[in-house]
């Protein structure tokens, strides 16, 4: 089970997690994020080819006890996402930090990543809450 | 000081659709907190935002009866609205309070303010599960959340008056159960707040410390809640994505 959130990811406040893939930035919500949603039934992702602003709503996560919205954590171009969720959404549950990731951008400006917490930062943020 | 707006639509898709324009518009800043009232004149059935039509409800029967079928925004289960069955809507700061910032946090201090000022006035309402007011360990009361960066939308249903024949004929039991549910049918899990609408209101004001008259909503809010109604709520896609 994991109850750190990984060192080599970074965060932000709104709970969404962003991994550097070689200059392809995966995005995805945090295990606290998922837990508190609960089992995931649902999740609408964006369409590909689109520019989106660091902190525009890119994506919905669904559960039974609510439809929380997903932020980019950075400005970009969307090139993909992840099409495992239609059929298993669950996946967010199961694996939140690897097979659960959502969507991935590109065409990123290295200095919105400076923004973001990492992991020892975002641990002080949860135990505040 | 938190708005209070006491407004019913004749078009169903309208009384969805303005729920999602007061997020809206508080996100945008436009607007801020705000309480809603409302109670369709006519019969109406709504899906969570996720959930699968087709192991919700019986779509045979609604077909058959014309009572139409919608999808909101909000997670949650299946509900028939109508006649007896008074909704409230809040517009909540994230940052209003701290219990708020999660989901479940925010059930219990919205439900259990609410289930206070039911005790306050002689009605043993509880919070049961996570999302349901219950009086005598049956559902008076059913709730949901959209849950955007500021703010969050939480509405549910008042039960004080509703036909358990015509639940059972156009909502199939459901999936999800709580666990006080047990194995109860629509019929025998529900059951009816001993409240006339008008006080369900002013008990729901009072848990929010919100008085006065109700407002009137602003001229873009109706605009927006028409357009989103008429392109949205109303868009089969939209309602059959699931």
């Amino acid at each position: 089970m994991l109850n750190m959130s990984p060192g080599h990811l970074k965060y932000t406040e709104d709970h969404e997690w962003i991994r550097d893939d070689g200059g392809i930035f995966v995005v995805g919500i945090t295990q606290y994020a998922a837990e508190q949603l609960g089992d995931v039934a649902y999740v609408e992702l964006p369409e590909t080819d689109v520019e989106v602003e660091e902190g525009a709503e890119v994506a919905t996560v669904e559960s039974v006890e609510a439809a929380s919205e997903v932020h980019a954590p950075v400005g970009g171009i969307i090139v993909e996402v992840n099409e495992a969720l239609e059929e298993r959404p669950g996946l967010i549950n199961e694996s939140p930090y690897d097979d659960g990731w959502l969507l991935k951008i590109e065409d990123v400006d290295p200095e919105e990543l400076d923004d973001l917490l990492d992991a020892t930062e975002y641990e002080a943020f949860l135990k505040n809450l | 000081m938190m708005r209070l707006l006491d407004i019913s639509f004749k078009r169903p898709s309208e009384n969805l659709a303005f729920d999602e324009v007061l997020l809206d518009g508080a996100e945008g800043g436009q607007v801020g907190e705000t309480l809603r009232f409302w109670e369709s004149r006519t019969p109406f059935v709504v899906l969570g935002v996720s959930q699968v039509l087709r192991r919700e409800v019986w779509e045979k029967n609604c077909v058959a009866d014309r009572v139409p079928v919608f999808r909101r925004s909000s997670a949650g289960g299946c509900v028939l609205q109508g006649p007896g069955c008074l909704n409230f809507s809040l517009v909540l700061r994230r940052d209003g309070h701290p219990e708020l910032k999660t989901i479940r946090g925010s059930y219990c201090y919205i439900l259990g303010r609410i289930s206070e000022a039911f005790r306050q006035q002689g009605a043993a309402v509880r919070h049961k599960g996570v999302s349901d007011l219950a009086m005598g360990g049956k559902k008076v009361s059913g709730n949901a959340q959209k849950r955007r960066r500021k703010y969050i939308l939480h509405h549910g249903t008042l039960l004080y008056g509703f036909d358990a024949q015509h639940m059972e004929r156009y909502l199939r039991e459901p999936g999800d159960r709580p666990q006080y549910r047990g194995p109860r049918t629509h019929r025998g899990f529900l059951r009816a707040l001993p409240i006339q609408p008008q006080q369900l209101k002013e008990v729901v004001c009072e848990a929010f410390d919100v008085g006065g008259e109700p407002e009137k909503p602003q001229a873009w809010e109706l605009r927006a809640a028409r357009a989103l109604a008429r392109e949205k709520h109303e868009a089969l896609e939209w309602i059959r994505r699931r």
